[in-house]
């Protein structure tokens, strides 16, 4: 028999053990794990399904890839350029991938003069905070990975507000004086940006007359809170920007005045978690925007006959939102420093203390259920 | 090829790994003289070099590649192996044009280095300013060398 007819020979008697012999193989592997395991696998099926993939690990990890990926290719197209082109066919889809692989296998350098622990304990605390926060962000009615008894609204805030140490900590810890002078900068951002959002966030709950998160969706059903609170949500807006350290306002990662910010010791794939703490945090946040002002999983309303309510309205709004953020990327330079903090203070907290009166008014006089 | 018995899986891996390497060059500008409107070119708009997956950045820490760019002079050269130092290992250095090649028009200066007197270098890019589609060339040819010699069993064919 030539070569051909013995590999074909052999491709079908594996197929046909595939066929015959290998489920039962498989079955009797799984008859042998304990019992315990399936009973935790059976009752924690939902929670299980969560942490895996929808609010969990597989959304955020794509979600991260996904955005990077557009980020490039948009702001490519915007300076007519091309962007990631020979890796993966025209797209550069793969770009992310090779990227990530590559930083994978690089060198890590830790400074002599650093604190080792922080140094390699902050780039992976630095996403796994702004995640947690993704826990309490209901994805539908019945769909809450975190449950925080009514309380998910300062929750979330708690967590998301201890977001900004670790940066502090990673810029302190690499004893380097670029990173010093932008961990404080991270610091001063956040000041001055936290507290408009904070503020902004508790006007959508008096509004609502709930902490829950649920509920400030429910109570968004007549009426998206973008319109009566349109003040609240042009803040918020620009305070998750703020936030997330995007570039009209990436002031403690500026390349031209420091290197990379707090960034600049982190080589290898400590970096790259830093990258991808960037895009969750981000998240995070948009999702908190899209549930306070933008119905979050409810589909619009026409003529009060609300649509059917899913998981893709969420991810349709955050796409929006995400081109939007990505495209004002493109469209603007970065602000100074004292800009920035002038337009924290002086504008967007009288903006979002007058959001809380209107909102007050609002309820005092009944225009609002 | 004496790779032993797992030879396929290694094989694997490497094809992967020099793919990687070779679509994400992370280069950094050590730019010091007058070839590096040449350079800025190949980032702007008509040879785009983030095509090949090359994303110029700021801090050497996170960098595989160091561009020299112009001359360098003998307090330069100090600063060239600082950074070299710096960086994590898959590390690679391209020179630009002929000044940090063979010193270029300043041949005779007391002042100047060539670069190779310092650190490894890669690639040389000839020219005085070498054209972008010469320096596109140049990360065409890294991207080669990396796939020939950068995986687990480098230097081993």
């Amino acid at each position: 028999m030539d070569v051909v007819t013995l590999l074909w020979l052999y491709i079908l008697s594996l197929v046909r053990w595939l066929l015959r012999e290998a489920p039962g193989l498989v079955l009797d592997l799984l008859k042998g794990l304990p019992g315990w395991l399936w009973d935790f696998v059976w009752f924690n099926f939902k929670p299980l399904l969560q942490i895996i993939v929808m609010p969990g690990l597989a959304f955020i990890l794509l979600f991260a890839m996904i955005a990077v990926w557009f980020e490039r290719k948009f702001l490519a197209r915007a300076m007519l350029r091309i962007g990631p082109f020979y890796c993966g066919k025209r797209s550069g889809w793969l770009q992310v991938i090779a990227d990530f692989l590559k930083l994978f296998f690089k060198e890590f350098v830790i400074p002599e003069d650093a604190e080792r622990m922080l140094f390699l304990a902050s780039p992976i605390l630095l996403p796994t905070i702004p995640a947690l926060a993704i826990t309490l962000i209901p994805f539908d009615r019945n769909w809450v990975l975190f449950d925080a008894g009514g309380l998910s609204l300062p929750v979330f805030l708690v967590i998301a507000g201890l977001a900004p140490i670790i940066p502090i900590f990673a810029g302190w810890a690499a004893n380097n004086k670029y990173t010093i002078i932008g961990s404080f900068r991270t610091a001063y951002l956040y000041i001055s940006g936290e507290i408009p959002l904070v503020v902004c966030a508790a006007a959508s709950a008096l509004l609502a007359g709930s902490l829950d998160l649920v509920d400030i969706v429910e109570a968004q059903r007549p009426l998206w809170f973008a319109v009566p609170q349109i003040v609240g949500f042009l803040v918020f807006f620009v305070g998750l920007i703020l936030e997330a350290e995007r570039t009209p306002f990436d002031v403690p990662t500026a390349e031209t005045e420091l290197v990379m910010g707090w960034r600049t010791e982190f080589s290898g794939i400590l970096f790259g978690f830093t990258m991808m703490a960037e895009y969750v945090s981000f998240l995070g946040w948009t999702l908190l925007f899209i549930t306070l002002y933008l119905g979050g999983y409810m589909g619009p309303s026409l003529f009060g006959v609300p649509l059917y309510d899913h998981v893709l309205w969420m991810l349709l709004k955050l796409t929006v939102i995400v081109v939007v953020i990505v495209l004002i990327r493109t469209v603007y330079p970065r602000l100074r420093l004292d800009q920035t903090l002038r337009l924290g203070w002086n504008y967007l907290m009288p903006l979002a203390l007058l959001n809380l009166f209107i909102t007050i008014a609002l309820k005092l006089w009944g225009l609002m259920p | 090829m004496s790779r032993g018995v797992s030879a396929p899986i290694y094989g694997v891996i490497d094809y992967l790994l020099t793919w990687a390497r070779k679509f994400s060059i992370w280069p950094i500008h050590f730019v010091t003289g007058c070839c590096s409107p040449e350079f800025m070119q190949v980032s702007g708009s008509r040879f785009d070099m983030e095509r090949l997956g090359v994303l110029p950045f700021a801090s050497v820490r996170q960098c595989d590649c160091i561009m020299v760019v112009g001359v360098i002079s003998r307090k330069m050269g100090e600063r060239v192996k600082y950074l070299y130092e710096q960086m994590g290992e898959p590390k690679f250095v391209v020179s630009v044009g002929a000044c940090p090649t063979g010193r270029g028009p300043f041949y005779d200066s007391y002042a100047t280095v060539a670069i190779d007197d310092l650190v490894p270098v890669d690639v040389y890019i000839p020219g005085c300013p070498p054209r972008p589609e010469a320096i596109i060339h140049g990360l065409m040819l890294l991207q080669e060398k990396i796939r020939k010699e950068c995986g687990f069993h480098a230097g081993k064919e």
